[in-house]
């Protein structure tokens, strides 16, 4: 990562120095969280969310949250519709990549939400029947009027990573005693983020076929049965893995997907020649870096509940913990909100993998400030997952009870 | 969509969906209508053409069924051009005509007695099928050249206006068809056209290569050209139904390649007898075609093309058993920028995402093809061309040699340096390996396309899609100063060692583009041509074939094993400004069957016998690794 200034920044981007030098969740960053600071609000919010933004999906579903806990009788709106970044601008919204969404998702909120908002509140023209949440539910296709994001009628169920590349709601048997699979996570050989060519990230990636790395060796895949119900999830998604690794740092990716049935028709015309039986659809994924899992842990939990500036507990969060080579290792980390439904006949799948490159620096796998490391710092390992009674690595949804 | 030769109209002939899926690739790159050769051929046959339908009795007494297409004009004679085919000749009935005749409508306006026939067991022929049925000396046994000149000796004898002579040409098993017809041939045989033929198919070919099974290709043929008939019929085999648009997931599922007799029931011999024979026993040798390529004495043109999937060791052989058998004869060798039967139906001016510069397929048809037989049947014209006409590709340039490889050569060695670097360089370090962990469950994919059928644009395809695998070993030289043409044969000389009794061992050779080197345009597919990693030859060797294919051997864990195997010829510039790269790796999946890196019969080895192993490539002074070029010399 250093050589990046060395070779092109050559000191003279402040912010790229700036994050060099805070490398930890540290003061610098803090200071920056803006949730703290949306206190005293009074008046119209509309926040507009991306189900699929690559860049700036954090924010929103945290803002919102803040919004209510700071300010909860404020007029707040939530509209979460199933665009990249921005795509809620644009022409029609009809679909992204190969994933179709059955209408123009983009016109609806241009012409039936946010101008009738603006009407309303800048004009007093119209009325607003904007619901508290507007939120489209990817799968079904269709939107939904909700008090609150999350909806509160939804269980919390884990599906576990099973004994032959199986996932499922039963915890593993107590047969898989220890069970673990493992790989090696070679730095010099990262899995892509995405099969495209590009130089710069894009946004198709976010909802990309994973069957271009489904194969590798340093993905581990687990898949359920065909379904044989519609399972919709609404709110969070929380990885909880078991893990370990050889070396004293490690990166975790745990990928969420929607497998289409195997006969699945393509789509008609088909100038990309898509082939959409099977299809591996990314649905949520997002990366833990191992060193931060307990410092993460406490952001979590204070944000945006509390925020600690200049208080003892500043030093707490930007804390970093080396991982004990060879020591099970318990990671808790989210993949980000969804609502989405899986339908009858598709298939849950969950891949795992340590590299999503170039999107993600790579880990050194070896405990340095990666800011500063150099190339030779970089080092294979060998990484384990665990899927055993006493270290069940799981996928914590929020299912949509019927 | 009508097609030159009938096969889209049939669309189950497995063996012939890779060209009808080509010509819709083709057809994807190059404006509408310029791909496809019928579209831009029309003719009236019907108009021009009788058609008859007879059957022709061999000397075992079997009948074979056969169509012939004869000019209406009857006030001059003409000779035969004879395709005989497991692959059927529709459209069956009398009232019913072909859009094409011949290899082109060009020999139909020119005036060609045209026949077609259903070879022995296929279709409305009668008999038995034995997928290439060997040539047994002093038997009484059928076979297809006896088949052949049976043909020939009943046409020049019975259909009208002919003038005595007569050519043969096909594609592929047409190909083979016409290799048969060679050997011993009828008196009346002038001139020959094997495209593509298949000359072993235990050593190259269609269903295996380095001893390794080509699990994809085997199956899909198999499945729609090899299953047992009740009786003869026009009808083609039933379509296999992957029951998923993915290979390697249907594959993977299959598990060890033996489970493919699930799907089979007993009902395809042939796969039955590919099991039994894993080596190259005496069911394949008796089935060699170059061995009886003797005493051939008729004008032969035999076409390759650079980029076949299925057919490219064959016609090499072929070539290489003339001019050592026969060396007196007229024979002539094309090999241009093609897939699979490329030549016969495309344009040839694109493959893939490469574009060769002009219409290479049309040149053939029209400047080498026709000529050939128009001269040697019809004593029309002039046959100028060289003994041996090869496309080089990278320049975009066709080149005449008398000989191939040209005489005028040198080889030299690139060898794997530490750090990735290929250098023309022997290494000095006295150590140096790369090992890499290899998983039958985790197999490299021969291609980033999702599909069942092998397709041909993976012969050409960008390699980025496996480059960053941890069980890819990828090498590449500097940035070329110079160009580098190679002329002739690529081999790879391997020093690799496995914790395993077996191993397959997979070298590619691949041209990197300059970083900056434009996108074509117009570009619909979004490709970036910057750095795209051609895949240029490549080829498998299983480890247990090392020193024979007779005799498999299994590997002595961890010991340092020499491997030489041959890649394929090939007539390429690496221009200026390029790299070329290596990339081993020990799966090429589902084109070939995993190897369960135990050594065992593979074909009825169990889902257990499957094992990881970590291979090593070994890159010292004293155990290089290299392969070995073959340059044009300046």
């Amino acid at each position: 990562m250093s050589n990046a200034d060395r070779d092109y920044f050559k000191g003279q981007s402040p912010t790229w120095n700036d994050y060099a030098k805070h490398g930890t969740y540290d003061e610098y960053w803090q200071a920056r969280n803006v949730s703290r600071d949306l206190k005293n609000i009074n008046h119209a919010v509309m926040i507009v969310l991306d189900w699929f933004d690559a860049q700036d999906f954090w924010g929103p579903n945290r803002m919102y949250h803040a919004m209510k806990k700071y300010n909860p009788n404020n007029k707040t709106y939530l509209v979460a519709g199933p665009w990249s970044h921005g795509g809620h601008n644009g022409r029609s919204g009809d679909s992204l990549g190969f994933v179709g969404f059955g209408s123009k998702t983009s016109v609806y909120f241009k012409e039936q939400v946010l101008l009738p908002f603006f009407n309303y509140y800048l004009k007093n023209q119209g009325t607003l029947n904007l619901p508290p949440v507007l939120a489209f539910e990817t799968g079904a296709n269709r939107w939904h009027s909700l008090d609150i994001w999350p909806p509160p009628q939804t269980e919390a169920r884990s599906l576990y990573l099973l004994d032959g590349g199986k996932v499922g709601f039963q915890p593993p048997a107590r047969s898989s005693a220890d069970a673990f699979d493992s790989y090696v996570s070679d730095p010099a050989k990262p899995v892509p983020y995405s099969a495209t060519i590009t130089t710069s990230e894009g946004s198709l990636f976010m909802v990309e076929d994973q069957r271009f790395v489904w194969g590798r060796p340093d993905v581990l895949v687990y898949e359920s049965e065909v379904l044989s119900e519609d399972i919709t999830i609404a709110g969070s998604i929380t990885a909880n893995l078991y893990v370990s690794t050889t070396g004293t740092d490690g990166d975790w990716i745990a990928k969420l997907i929607d497998v289409y049935p195997d006969d699945h028709p393509d789509p008609s015309p088909n100038p990309q020649n898509v082939r959409m039986g099977g299809f591996q659809q990314l649905l949520a994924g997002d990366i833990m870096r191992a060193k931060f899992r307990n410092s993460l842990k406490d952001v979590a939990r204070l944000t945006p509940v509390v925020h600690p500036q200049m208080g003892p507990e500043v030093k707490k969060l930007a804390g970093v913990d080396p991982m004990v080579p060879n020591q099970v290792t318990h990671l808790e980390f989210g993949l980000g909100d969804k609502f989405h439904t899986f339908k009858k006949g598709h298939r849950i799948m969950v891949q795992i993998q340590s590299t999503w490159f170039p999107m993600f620096d790579r880990n050194p796998q070896t405990f340095v400030d990666i800011y500063r490391a150099v190339d030779s710092d970089y080092q294979k390992a060998t990484l384990k997952v665990y899927r055993s009674p006493s270290n069940p690595s799981h996928i914590r949804l929020n299912v949509l009870k019927r | 969509m009508p097609d030159a030769h009938g096969f889209i109209e049939r669309p189950y002939a497995m063996k012939f969906c890779a060209i009808a899926a080509a010509l819709m690739m083709s057809m994807f790159l190059v404006p509408w209508g310029s791909g496809d050769l019928a579209a831009q051929d029309r003719y009236d046959v019907k108009a021009h053409y009788d058609k008859t339908e007879v059957m022709i009795p061999m000397r075992d007494g079997v009948k074979l069924f056969t169509i012939i297409y004869s000019p209406k004009d009857k006030s001059r004679k003409y000779p035969i051009l004879l395709t005989r085919t497991a692959y059927g000749i529709p459209p069956y009935g009398p009232d019913n005509f072909r859009t094409v005749v011949g290899p082109n409508n060009d020999f139909a306006r020119d005036g060609y007695i045209v026949v077609y026939q259903d070879a022995r067991g296929k279709f409305k022929s009668e008999g038995e099928f034995i997928h290439h049925v060997p040539i047994l000396k002093d038997s009484d046994k059928p076979n297809e050249s006896k088949d052949t000149y049976d043909t020939i000796d009943w046409l020049v004898k019975n259909v009208a206006n002919n003038n005595g002579r007569v050519g043969q040409w096909g594609i592929s098993w047409g190909g083979w068809q016409v290799s048969m017809g060679m050997i011993d041939a009828h008196p009346a045989l002038k001139a020959s056209s094997p495209q593509a033929p298949p000359q072993d198919q235990f050593l190259g070919d269609d269903h295996h290569s380095g001893g390794a099974f080509q699990l994809m290709y085997a199956f899909a043929w198999m499945s729609g050209n090899a299953r047992q008939r009740r009786a003869p019929s026009e009808r083609q085999d039933i379509r296999f139904d992957y029951g998923t648009p993915d290979g390697v997931e249907f594959f993977l599922n299959l598990g060890a390649a033996s489970n493919a007799r699930r799907y089979f029931e007993d009902d395809v011999p042939t796969w039955n007898d590919y099991m039994k024979h894993g080596t190259y026993d005496e069911y394949w040798q008796s089935r060699n075609v170059p061995k009886d390529l003797k005493n051939i004495n008729h004008a032969v043109l035999i076409v390759a093309g650079w980029f076949d999937a299925q057919d490219f060791w064959g016609p090499f052989r072929m070539y290489k058993a003339m001019r050592e058998f026969n060396p007196a004869n007229k024979t002539y060798y094309v090999i241009g920028p093609w897939h699979h039967g490329g030549w016969g139906r495309v344009d040839g001016d694109t493959l893939g995402h490469l574009n060769f510069g002009s219409k290479t397929g049309e040149y053939y048809r029209k400047e080498i093809e026709k000529p050939f037989f128009d001269y040697f049947l019809k004593d029309e014209g002039k046959f100028t061309m060289a003994p041996v006409m090869a496309f080089e590709t990278g320049t975009n340039t066709w080149r005449n040699y008398d000989v191939w490889p040209p005489a005028q050569r040198d080889e030299a060695r690139l060898y794997l340096h530490e750090n990735g670097k290929l250098g023309f360089t022997p290494p000095s370090l006295s150590t140096g390996s790369d090992s890499f962990i290899s998983d039958p469950a985790k197999p490299v994919p021969y291609s980033a396309e999702v599909r069942t059928i092998e397709g041909h644009t993976f012969m050409v395809e960008d390699q980025r899609f496996v480059w960053t695998r941890p069980d890819v070993l990828v090498y590449q030289t500097d940035v070329l100063t110079d160009d580098v043409t190679i002329a002739g044969p690529v081999q790879a000389k391997l020093h690799v060692a496995t914790t395993g009794t077996d191993a397959d061992f997979v070298v590619k050779v691949i041209d990197v583009f300059p970083g900056d080197t434009p996108d074509p345009r117009p570009n619909p597919y979004g490709v970036r041509s910057g750095g795209f990693q051609m895949l240029l030859v490549a080829d498998i060797l299983r480890a247990k074939f090392r020193n024979k294919f007779t005799t498999p051997e299994a590997m002595v864990p961890n010991k340092v094993t020499t491997l030489e195997f041959p890649l394929g010829d090939r007539h390429h510039t690496f221009r200026k400004g390029h790299k070329i790269m290596i990339q081993i790796q020990s799966t090429w999946f589902p084109m070939f069957d995993r190897n369960p890196q135990t050594f065992v019969d593979i074909y009825h080895a169990k889902d257990s016998d499957y094992r990881k192993a970590t291979h090593t490539v070994y890159r010292s002074a004293t155990a290089g690794s290299f392969i070995t070029l073959t340059l044009r010399r300046k």
